[in-house]
């Protein structure tokens, strides 16, 4: 029981995946070793964009305001031309 | 009434074998959906492999049992020159030469290599005690690094961005997010540390078990029987203390050791044009910037702070203390 508490309090700590009002949204489908960019728009209309290449089929964006639907984040792919060929 | 009963029969059979039909179109195309979702991802996978063999696999050189210390050093070069060019850490003479005279012992048999389970422990450690350590200065660094490579030249779009970690980002702002690094630091010294010190081993287990199942299978003649990527455990060969490291340098900066230093250039190009195209704003040349490390363009981390002299020796001993047991 203790050690429970003090998993639940580490993750408040962290605040990562675990904090109210915040979600995880996990994109699939993913092709190992492909560079992706996501973008999606916050409660308060900023917009996040980044980058990451897949190291499996999954990966995730903690922190996402609840607010935020999933199925909004927009993701692609980087067409890159040297390893295509 | 006989005849409407008779259409209203034919009716409903042919709604029937229409509705089979649907049924079985509807089945072969998510069949033919997975199966090309498959081969896809299955093609991928081969690049990927490929890809490591052309960077890790083509630049660096390890020794084998036998060898004279003179094919050993240029082992711990091939992997010191390898890290550098890729992100701009280069370790010193006296490490170099202690690197050296452990790999020597390992490939000789006079000192044991670490299973994964090991190493994972060992990294573990590592971090933990440097989690420890860090300043306000390093944990500011660190907030910065992980939000990805930054210029003056960065397109305004990209002024908001989260933090990115092996296998996902986390969006936090940054003063949340130093606030949680310090009360995290200071959690180290206390009880809860051994809940935060099984956290980081999940955390590095996971990363280092996606790192060596990867090399394993692209590059089986420098990590063959490391894993065993078909029962997904341990392969029970054990690593040497350099290929320990390089392996912690992967997992550090979430460098996968993909393309040789030309392809690498390439990629970097290819990235900023994708960048530049998506994000509809031109995007910072990769000229005169590594691609990962501090402020690597491809992915940016402190490695500074987590790879450095002191903390890569501390690691050396950590090594040291298993592989004599």
């Amino acid at each position: 029981m203790r050690k429970q508490v003090q998993v639940a309090l580490l993750l408040f700590v962290l605040g990562i995946g675990a904090c109210t009002g915040t979600q995880t949204c996990r994109i699939s489908g993913l092709t190992h070793g492909q560079a992706y960019w996501y973008s999606y728009v916050d409660a308060d209309g900023n917009t996040h964009s980044g980058d990451f290449t897949a190291e499996g089929s999954t990966f995730d964006i903690t922190g996402v305001d609840d607010s935020v639907d999933c199925s909004s984040v927009d993701v692609g792919y980087y067409l890159m031309a040297y390893n295509e060929a | 009434m006989t005849q409407l009963l008779f259409l209203f029969r034919r009716a409903t059979a042919i709604a029937l074998v229409l509705g089979a039909l649907g049924l079985v179109v509807t089945v072969v195309s998510i069949w033919k959906s997975y199966a090309l979702q498959a081969d896809h991802q299955a093609d991928g996978k081969r690049r990927f492999h490929e890809r490591i063999r052309d960077g890790v696999g083509r630049e660096v050189q390890f020794a084998s049992p036998g060898d004279p210390p003179g094919i050993v050093r240029a082992a711990v070069n091939s992997v010191d020159n390898f890290i550098f060019k890729r992100s701009g850490i280069k370790f010193s003479g006296a490490t170099k030469d202690r690197l050296a005279e452990m790999e020597q012992r390992a490939l000789n048999g006079e000192t044991k290599r670490l299973t994964i389970s090991e190493l994972n422990h060992i990294l573990t450690a590592t971090a933990f005690e440097r989690l420890g350590t860090l300043t306000d200065e390093e944990i500011l660094h660190i907030d910065d690094t992980l939000r990805g490579f930054n210029s003056p030249d960065l397109p305004s779009k990209l002024r908001r961005r989260d933090i990115l970690l092996p296998g996902r980002v986390v969006a936090i702002p940054k003063d949340r997010f130093v606030d949680q690094l310090k009360a995290v630091r200071e959690q180290t010294r206390t009880d809860l540390g051994d809940v935060l010190r099984g956290d980081t081993h999940r955390a590095i287990e996971d990363t280092v078990q996606k790192r060596v199942s990867a090399l394993s299978e692209a590059v089986p003649e420098k990590f063959g029987g490391v894993w065993n990527v078909a029962g997904n455990r341990d392969g029970g060969s054990g690593v040497t203390p350099l290929q320990a490291l390089l392996i912690a340098y992967s997992a550090a900066t979430t460098d996968l050791l993909c393309d040789s230093e030309a392809n690498l250039n390439k990629y970097m190009m290819d990235m900023q044009k994708g960048r530049t195209r998506h994000l509809g704003e031109n995007f910072p040349s990769p000229e005169g910037h590594h691609a990962f490390g501090v402020n690597g363009y491809l992915v940016s981390s402190p490695l500074d702070v987590i790879f450095d002299e002191r903390t890569v020796n501390r690691m050396l001993d950590h090594i040291e203390g298993r592989s004599a047991s």
